[in-house]
């Protein structure tokens, strides 16, 4: 065994040639224990009761629970330690029935819109094109949280607020820019000389759109979905003006309101937490790959 | 046009640009009347509001010019949620993007297991922002129980008075903090897949004439990348501008009005105080303050490329 001296030069290289190679992974390390201990404390806590979480906050749980799960979804929130004793029921059966109503719904006219009218601007004449193209990037500028007030009186003058209905065509409404400009700038990068074969072979536009160009861009159309799910699922500021009744809110909404109660004990909130947080989560996890490989150019 | 109706041979040719066009028009226009009802029309419709004295409820009744702009400048408090909102913005916006670059830096050098680590780092993103909001208003900040207090019970450290979120100073680093951790997978995202496209043989060159990590991140990486470091940017500012959520779950707004974004305020005085007229006020103040900034920082970071 040879001693290295640290006043030797030598010596004191390879040290701070250590420290070196090591603080990347130290660092990495530290970041991702930061970004995923946070969660999974969430769900291990969401497995405790409340007299256990409040002696033993971090540690995992004795005899874990599902308890919490089954108030939160049927909403029968306890007061205390009494289950089953809440005066107004907050459930998460519904609020998630609703998220899933408002989001697939949003997603499914977001995609076709942007991606019919992406096509026809990136491949097709279409009269106006500069115009429309100046409009679209004029929506993008604009933050589309500050027209909340008046797309409310809008859509309470037409009886839409505390709909579906109306909470997904606001979401559509103000992602339209977004999503358009995006299809139009991966369609323009789109192989052509795919369309011309199939021009050939007497398609009409929409077939060939449907059943070539959109069959071919899978992946990149599942990235976008998925980017859109994540928004319209975790959307706050549109739910909590436009769906005021127990029975439309999304769980965003129901969720703010549920830990705002000041008896509702923090291991249930843990719980809704937790069910608000897994269809996403499953969904990226599912499609992590596509989504962390994505070559996102344009804005979000 | 009326000449080419008359003449035959103009109308076939009209007949035909018609038929060219027609399907490619249509197509845009459902993105067209999404983009005029709920952006075009909203942004009348709000200015027309702020001119009046409409509560929210009932006939409008009279039109009082510019007196709700005049009342959230001055006592209203729009400056000084500018203000809050643009320190927010800033800090956030510095410090999640240059962790992203130094995230996406490490995935780039293929540090062993960097596939996990990028799945990882970008979770938070897929967080609604609600549940970011009670994870750590209820399980760091909190008073005792919040991992924050538990720690320094622990280590012996001294905690604030009245809590983590219950003075302006801590109440603003807290949220600063949560919108970091919240929003910091983005820039890494995109700049490591810019990072990926920069060619291989810079770096070589480079690390053959003896450039450093640092050197070369100065002068290779960060040059080729600044058109995407910009657009991160402009993505980090626009975030930070528009903050509600976060604030709205974690203080309310609070302490008094030590985190009242301009966001938050906005629904202060439309549904918190009920007054609709002066909360569309501040939502047009709101869309005049943000989109010049957002087109000149654009154009800033645009020229200094």
């Amino acid at each position: 065994v040879t001693v290295v001296s640290s006043d030797e030069p030598g010596g004191a290289n390879r040290a701070v040639r250590r420290i070196i190679d090591v603080l990347p992974y130290a660092l990495a390390l530290v970041w991702t224990l930061v970004t995923i201990l946070p969660i999974i404390w969430m769900y291990v806590s969401s497995l405790k009761t409340l007299p256990e979480y409040n002696v033993n906050p971090w540690l995992p749980p004795a005899n874990p629970t599902i308890d919490n799960y089954v108030d939160a979804w049927s909403g029968q929130t306890p007061i205390g330690d009494q289950r089953g004793a809440s005066e107004i029921p907050l459930p998460f059966a519904t609020y998630f029935r609703n998220s899933l109503i408002v989001t697939g719904g949003s997603i499914v006219l977001t995609m076709t819109i942007a991606t019919l009218g992406g096509y026809a601007l990136a491949r097709l004449r279409v009269i106006g094109r500069r115009v429309v193209f100046g409009a679209m990037l004029f929506g993008l500028v604009i933050p589309t949280n500050a027209l909340v007030l008046p797309v409310w009186l809008a859509e309470d003058k037409l009886h839409l607020t505390h709909t579906h209905l109306g909470l997904i065509l606001a979401y559509v409404g103000t992602t339209i820019p977004f999503a358009l400009l995006l299809m139009t700038s991966y369609f323009q990068s789109f192989p052509a000389d795919v369309e011309d074969s199939a021009r050939v072979d007497g398609c009409s536009e929409l077939g060939m759109l449907w059943r070539i160009v959109v069959p071919m861009s899978r992946g990149p159309l599942v990235v976008v979905a998925i980017l859109l799910a994540n928004g319209f699922w975790n959307e706050f500021l549109y739910a909590l003006i436009l769906t005021g009744t127990n029975e439309s809110k999304t769980l965003a909404v129901g969720l703010a309101a549920f830990a705002g109660g000041h008896f509702t004990p923090y291991t249930v909130i843990l719980a809704a937490m937790g069910i608000s947080t897994a269809p996403v989560l499953i969904l990226y996890l599912i499609f992590q790959r596509q989504v962390t490989n994505a070559d996102i150019e344009l804005v979000r | 046009m009326s000449s080419l109706v008359i003449s035959p041979r103009s109308g076939l040719r009209l007949t035909r640009y018609l038929r060219r066009h027609a399907f490619a028009t249509a197509s845009v226009l459902p993105a067209v009347a999404f983009l005029v009802l709920f952006i075009a029309l909203p942004m009348v419709l709000v200015v027309g509001v702020s001119l009046t004295n409409w509560l929210g409820i009932g006939p409008i009744q009279k039109i009082v010019g510019l007196k709700n702009y005049e009342s959230v400048l001055g006592s209203g408090g729009y400056l000084a949620a500018l203000q809050i909102t643009l320190v927010y913005t800033g800090t956030l916006t510095v410090v999640s993007t240059t962790f992203g670059f130094v995230l996406a830096a490490m995935i780039h050098h293929r540090l062993r297991g960097w596939r996990f680590f990028k799945v990882s780092w970008f979770i938070p993103i897929m967080l609604p922002s609600v549940v970011i909001a009670i994870l750590w208003s209820g399980g760091v900040f909190a008073t005792s129980s919040g991992f924050l207090d538990s720690t320094s019970r622990v280590l012996g450290l001294p905690v604030p008075e009245n809590g983590w979120l219950g003075d302006s100073f801590h109440g603003q680093i807290a949220i600063i903090v949560t919108a970091i951790w919240a929003s910091t997978g983005w820039p890494m995202l995109i700049l490591s897949a810019a990072m990926e496209k920069i060619p291989k043989e810079f770096f070589e060159a480079a690390s053959i004439d003896g450039a450093t990590w640092l050197e070369r991140t100065r002068f290779i990486t960060v040059p080729l990348m600044w058109p995407v470091i910009s657009t991160v940017i402009t993505l980090q500012v626009v975030f930070g501008l528009k903050a509600f959520d976060l604030v709205y779950v974690m203080t309310g707004g609070g302490p008094g009005t030590s985190t009242t974004t301009i966001g938050m305020l906005m629904w202060q005085k439309a549904i918190g105080n009920g007054n609709f007229a002066v909360g569309s006020a501040a939502a047009v103040l709101i869309i005049i303050t943000i989109v010049p900034l957002t087109i000149l920082q654009r154009r800033l970071t645009a020229v200094s490329r």
